[in-house]
C-alpha cells in the first residue's frame, strides 16, 4: 500500500512538472524578466532579486518592494505595502483548502505548501483537483510549482542581466512589461468589486504618491479598496433586496 | 551598492517575504473558518487590486520612478495599442502584452535615433 502510494506520488509530482512546461513557466519566464530588469534599475544585486522571487513568490509585491527600495521607502512601509498587494494569497489559500480536507499531513508540511500559492498553479489547481484523487493533488501542484519556479528563476537572472548590457530603449522595454501585463490583467476583470477596486486605486495612486512617497501605496490600498468592498457591499444588499442596482 | 546597502536590502527581502507569507500561513490555519467568498475575503482582494492599481498607475503616469525618464505618451500610446489587441484578439493578455512592448520598444529607439 505504501510503495503503490509512493509510487502514485512519483508520476503525479512528474505530470505535474511537465504540464506546467509551456505556457505557465512561459508566462513566469516573460514576468520575471520584467521583475529582474526593474531590480538591477533599483541597484538590487542578482542574489537578493532571485531570492525576492522565491520568497514572496507574487509578481504584484515583488515589484512594489523593488519600486519602494528605489525610492528609499523605510522598511516598515515597504512591508505593509507589500504584504497589502499580496492580500489576495489570504483569499487564494481559502479556495483551494477545501480540497486538501483528506490531506493526511503535519502542520509544517501544510505551512510549507501554503508558500508555493501564487496565481498561475493556484489556477491550475482550482482548475483540476477537483478532478484528482486527493493522493495526486499535492505531488502534482508541487511537480508543477517547480516548473514554473524554473521558469521564473531563468526569467529574474536573464532580465537582470539583460538590464546591464543592453541598450537603454530596450532595457525601458523590459521595465515596462510589468504594468504591461498587469494592464491587460486588469481589463480581463469582471466583478464588479474587483473592477471598483481598480478604478479607486488607479486614481488614488498617482495623487497619493505625491502626498506621501513613502505611505502612498499601503493606504491607497486601504482607502480605495475599503471604498470598493463598501460601495460593492451596498450594490449587493440593494439587489438582494430587488431594488434597482 | 555598500556594506550598509547590502545589508539592509537583505532586511527588506525578509520582512516583504514574511509579510507575504503572513497571508498564505494564516489561510491556511483559518481555512476551515473563513469562507474564500466571505466578506472579509472580498474587502482583502478589494485592498488588493486597488493597491496593485494604484501602484501601476502611478508608475505609468508620474515622472518618477523606474519609468519616470519615460514621457506620459510614450507609455500610454503603447498602453492604447495593447488594449486595442487585446481587445480585438479574444482577449488574449499575452497579445495585448507583447503588443504594448514591441510599440513601446519601437518609440524608445525612434526617440533614441531622433536625439534629445
Amino acid at each position: 500500500m505504501a510503495d503503490i502510494e509512493t509510487q502514485g506520488r512519483g508520476t503525479a509530482w512528474r505530470r505535474g512538472f511537465k504540464a506546467a512546461i509551456g505556457m505557465p513557466s512561459l508566462v513566469l519566464f516573460a514576468s520575471m524578466v520584467g521583475f529582474g530588469s526593474l531590480a538591477r534599475e533599483a541597484s538590487i544585486d542578482l542574489l537578493p532579486t532571485i531570492v525576492t522571487t522565491i520568497g514572496i513568490w507574487g509578481l504584484p509585491g515583488q515589484m512594489v518592494m523593488v519600486e519602494m527600495v528605489a525610492f528609499g521607502a523605510p522598511l516598515f512601509a515597504i512591508a505593509v505595502a507589500v504584504s497589502a498587494a499580496n492580500a489576495r494569497f489570504l483569499p487564494m489559500t481559502l479556495a483551494i483548502t477545501p480540497y486538501l480536507a483528506d490531506w493526511r499531513t503535519t502542520w509544517v508540511q501544510r505551512l510549507l505548501f501554503a508558500q508555493l500559492v501564487t496565481l498561475t498553479p493556484w489556477a491550475m489547481a482550482l482548475q483540476r483537483w477537483p478532478a484528482m484523487p486527493q493522493t495526486d493533488r499535492v505531488p502534482y501542484y508541487v511537480g508543477f510549482s517547480v516548473m514554473c519556479m524554473v521558469g521564473a528563476i531563468t526569467g529574474t537572472i536573464l532580465g537582470h542581466e539583460l538590464a546591464r548590457v543592453l541598450p537603454r530603449p530596450l532595457t525601458l522595454g523590459l521595465i515596462f512589461l510589468s504594468p504591461a501585463f498587469f494592464s491587460m490583467v486588469f481589463a480581463g476583470v469582471r466583478q464588479r468589486a474587483g473592477v471598483l477596486a481598480l478604478l479607486a486605486g488607479a486614481a488614488m495612486g498617482p495623487s497619493m504618491h505625491m502626498i506621501s512617497p513613502d505611505w502612498g501605496v499601503p493606504v491607497t490600498g486601504l482607502v480605495a479598496g475599503s471604498a470598493a468592498f463598501s460601495l460593492d457591499a451596498y450594490l449587493r444588499r440593494r439587489i438582494a433586496q430587488g431594488g434597482n442596482p | 551598492m555598500n556594506a550598509s546597502e547590502v545589508t539592509s536590502i537583505w532586511f527588506v527581502v525578509a520582512a516583504s517575504v514574511a509579510a507575504t507569507y503572513f497571508w498564505r500561513g494564516l489561510g491556511m490555519i483559518i481555512a476551515r473558518r473563513l469562507h474564500p467568498d466571505s466578506a472579509l475575503s472580498r474587502w482583502f482582494a478589494c485592498v488588493a487590486y486597488a493597491v496593485l492599481a494604484g501602484f501601476i498607475a502611478r508608475m505609468l503616469t508620474l515622472p518618477e520612478g523606474s519609468l519616470g525618464e519615460v514621457a506620459l505618451w510614450d507609455k500610454l500610446v503603447p498602453l492604447a495599442c495593447g488594449f486595442a489587441v487585446f481587445y480585438l484578439w479574444g482577449r488574449k493578455m499575452e497579445a495585448g502584452t507583447a503588443t504594448a512592448f514591441v510599440v513601446f520598444v519601437s518609440i524608445a529607439l525612434w526617440r533614441g535615433h531622433g536625439g534629445t
